[in-house]
C-alpha cells in the first residue's frame, strides 16, 4: 500500500551551465515541512544512496515532518552529463575536491525558492560531507547545520599512491586481519589474489615501524571549510561508524588537531555508532543514525563549553564511550 | 537544456505502490514502428552501482532511433516498497506493469533488455508480454549460485562485524526459509527473494519462448566459447550469444567505466537489429 505520511516529487533544475540536474524532493504528508534536508551524493553512488541509505533517510525523517531532496550532480545518476572512466580513487578525489560543490549550490538555491521559510540543512556521508562543508562555507547564510556521516576528511590516497593508515587505522586492520586467518572466506580471497596487499604492507609498516606513521594526509580544502564554518558558528552533527577507518582518521586530523579532543563542543556534536561500518548496512544502525539527525534537527543543537583537551591528543576512552551511548 | 526525448515520474504498480520509471528517447506510439524497450536492471546494491551503466545503455539505444523505458522494481531505487517483503515473481509482474505504462494499454509487442539478475526478471516476464526480443546482457544463469554468492557475503559481513562467524550459508538458508531477514551489503532479503531466485534458472526461461534471445556476456581473453549452459545445440539458432571484452560493471570496479565501449556497440547492434 502507499504511504501517505510521504510525498516523492520530480525536481528537475535547469542550471546556466546548460546541464540539467534532476533529483528527488520527498514531503511529510501533513503539511509544509519547518526544515529540509539536502542529502549530497556519497561517493560515486547516485542519489538513492549505498543500498538506498538515503531513500531510508528521507522516508523516515518524511514520517516526523521534515523534508528531504535527493539531487543527482551533473553526470550522475539520472541527471545529463556524463562521468569520466577512471581509477575509482582518482574520481574520489575530483569529489573531495569541490566537484560537486556547483551541484549543492543549486540544490541550496532550489530548496530556498520551492520551500521558503523552510530552515536548510546539509548531509551526505563520506565524500557527500565534505561537499556539504564547502558548500557551506560558501553559502553559510543558508545553511542552518550540517550533518556529516562518516566524513572523508583524508584524501583518498589515488591510484598510484599506497595507502597510509595512521596509528589508529593501523591498530584496527591489525586486528580484523589477525582474526580474518581463521576464516576459510579470508583465505579463498588470498588464493584467488583478491586480497589487497599492499593495504596489509601498509599497515604493518605503520604499526611496526615503531613511530607514528605519518597517516593519510588530511584534505586542506574541507579544512580551510571546516575552519569557517566552525569560525561562523554554524552547527554540525558528526555522525561516524565505530567500525570505519574515516572515524579513525577523523579522530587523529580532526577530533585531536581541530576539535581539541571534545565531542561536544559550541557548534559541533559528534556521536558515534557501535559496530557499524562505512555505509550503515545493518538496520539498527540505520535507524540509530536517523534517531540521532531527526533529534539533532528537531532541537537547537547544545551549546557547551567544550571539555578541551590538550592539542594533539585523541578523544579519551571515557569520552568516545560517551559518544555511543544510546540514542535519545 | 536537459537531454532530448528523457521523461521520467512514477507510475503505481498492481499492489499499490509507486514507482520509478524513466523514458529515453521518442516513443512515437507505434507509428513508425520504432523499437520499444524495457531495460530491466539488477538487482540489489548491482542495481545501484550499474545504474551509470543501465542510463548509458538506455541513451545509447535511444540516440539509435530507439525508445527504452527503465524502472525501479518495488524496494530499488526511487520506488516504494521493501525488499524484504518481495522476491523476482513481484518484479516480473512490475515489468509487466510497466509495458501497460509504456504502450498506454495498447496491445504492441515490447521487446526487453535484462542486465545480470534482471535478465532472469526479462526472461520471465516475456512470456505474459509476448515480447519480440530478448537481449540478456551479464545475466545470472542459476539463481541458485547468485543466492550462494549473496549469502557469503553476508558470512563476511558478520566476520567484520562480531569477529566471527555466527551463521554459516546454510543456517542462514534455513533461517530464510522460516520467514528471517539476511541483510545483504545493506539489503534486508526475505524468504520470497530467496526462493525464487534459488529456483530461477535463465535456459528454462528462454525455452519457452518463441523471440528471438541474444545473449552478451562478458569475455576473458582465456574464455573458449559462450557459458556451457547456453551452448547446447538445441539453443541454436534462436539463441545467439556474444561475447564482449570489458570489467564486471556491477561489482564496484576499482577502474570505472560509466560507457563501456565493446558493450555498447554490441548492445546498441543486437538491439537495432532485432524485430520491431
Amino acid at each position: 500500500m502507499r504511504d501517505a505520511a510521504v510525498i516523492d516529487e520530480i525536481v528537475e533544475i535547469e542550471a546556466a551551465d546548460g546541464v540539467t540536474r534532476r533529483g528527488i524532493l520527498t514531503l511529510p504528508g501533513g503539511g509544509a515541512p519547518a526544515a529540509v534536508l539536502l542529502l549530497m551524493q556519497a561517493g560515486l553512488r547516485y542519489r538513492v544512496g549505498p543500498a538506498r541509505l538515503y531513500v531510508d533517510l528521507a522516508r523516515q525523517l518524511a514520517a516526523e515532518g521534515f523534508a528531504t531532496l535527493r539531487l543527482d550532480p551533473a553526470g550522475m545518476g539520472e541527471s545529463d552529463g556524463s562521468l569520466e572512466a577512471g581509477h575509482v580513487h582518482d574520481l574520489w578525489r575530483t569529489i573531495e575536491g569541490g566537484r560537486f560543490v556547483g551541484d549543492a549550490m543549486l540544490a541550496i538555491q532550489h530548496a530556498r525558492e520551492r520551500l521558503p521559510g523552510a530552515r536548510i540543512y546539509l548531509g551526505g556521508l563520506c565524500g557527500g560531507a565534505v561537499t556539504l562543508t564547502l558548500a557551506t562555507a560558501l553559502a553559510s547564510d543558508a545553511v542552518s547545520g550540517l550533518i556529516a556521516i562518516n566524513a572523508a576528511v583524508a584524501w583518498s590516497p589515488g591510484r598510484h599512491r599506497p595507502p597510509a593508515p595512521g596509528a589508529l587505522e593501523a591498530r584496527a586492520n591489525l586486528g580484523a586481519y589477525s582474526r580474518k586467518m581463521l576464516s576459510p572466506e579470508a583465505w579463498r580471497r588470498v588464493v584467488t589474489g583478491a586480497t589487497d596487499y599492499r593495504a596489509i604492507a601498509a599497515t604493518l609498516t605503520s604499526f611496526f615501524s615503531g613511530q607514528a606513521a605519518p597517516g593519510p594526509g588530511i584534505n586542506r580544502l574541507y579544512l580551510s571549510a571546516l575552519r569557517e564554518v566552525r569560525r561562523r558558528g554554524i552547527p554540525q552533527l558528526f555522525l561516524f561508524s565505530e567500525n570505519d577507518s574515516r572515524w579513525f582518521q577523523f579522530q587523529e586530523l580532526v577530533l585531536a588537531q581541530e576539535l581539541r579532543g571534545s565531542l561536544v563542543g559550541p557548534s559541533h556534536v559528534i556521536r558515534l555508532i557501535p559496530d557499524a561500518n562505512h555505509e550503515l548496512h545493518w538496520r539498527a544502525w540505520r535507524r540509530t543514525a536517523c534517531d540521532w539527525i531527526r533529534h539533532w534537527m528537531a532541537e537547537t543543537p547544545g551549546v557547551r563549553p567544550p571539555a578541551a583537551l590538550p592539542p594533539g591528543s585523541s578523544a579519551p576512552r571515557g569520552s568516545r564511550e560517551a559518544a555511543r551511548r544510546s540514542p535519545p | 537544456m536537459a537531454e532530448e526525448g528523457y521523461r521520467s515520474g512514477f507510475f503505481v504498480n498492481r499492489r499499490g505502490r509507486r514507482l520509478f520509471y524513466a523514458v529515453e528517447g521518442h516513443d512515437d506510439g507505434g507509428v513508425r514502428q520504432a523499437p520499444v524497450w524495457i531495460l530491466c536492471s539488477p538487482t540489489l546494491e548491482e542495481k545501484t552501482v550499474s545504474h551509470p551503466v543501465c542510463r548509458h545503455l538506455a541513451r545509447a539505444i535511444a540516440q539509435a532511433g530507439g525508445c527504452v523505458l527503465r524502472v525501479d522494481y518495488e524496494g530499488h531505487g526511487d520506488s516504494e516498497g521493501e525488499v524484504s517483503e518481495l522476491g523476482l515473481d513481484d518484479w516480473v509482474h512490475d515489468v509487466v506493469d510497466a509495458a501497460l505504462l509504456l504502450t498506454n494499454g495498447a496491445p504492441r509487442p515490447v521487446s526487453l533488455i535484462g542486465v545480470r539478475a534482471g535478465a532472469l526478471i526479462a526472461a520471465a516476464a516475456a512470456r505474459p508480454l509476448d515480447a519480440a526480443a530478448l537481449v540478456a546482457v551479464c545475466p545470472v544463469l542459476l539463481g541458485a549460485d547468485y543466492l550462494n554468492d549473496l549469502l557469503r557475503i553476508n558470512v563476511t559481513a558478520q566476520f567484520a562485524v562480531h569477529k566471527g562467524v555466527r551463521c554459516g550459508r546454510p543456517a542462514l538458508i534455513a533461517a530464510l526459509d522460516r520467514g528471517a531477514t539476511v541483510n545483504v551489503l545493506g539489503w534486508e532479503i526475505g524468504g520470497a527473494f530467496a526462493r525464487t531466485v534459488r529456483d530461477a534458472r535463465f535456459r528454462p526461461l528462454v525455452d519457452d519462448l518463441r523471440c528471438p534471445v541474444v545473449v552478451i556476456d562478458l569475455q576473458r581473453p582465456d574464455d573458449a566459447g559462450p557459458p556451457p549452459v547456453l551452448s547446447a545445440p538445441d539453443q541454436a539458432p534462436r539463441v545467439i550469444t556474444r561475447g564482449v571484452h570489458g570489467a564486471q560493471f556491477w561489482d564496484d570496479p576499482k577502474v570505472v567505466d560509466p560507457a563501456p565501449e565493446a558493450l555498447t556497440r554490441a548492445v546498441v547492434e543486437t538491439t537495432c537489429g532485432m524485430p520491431r
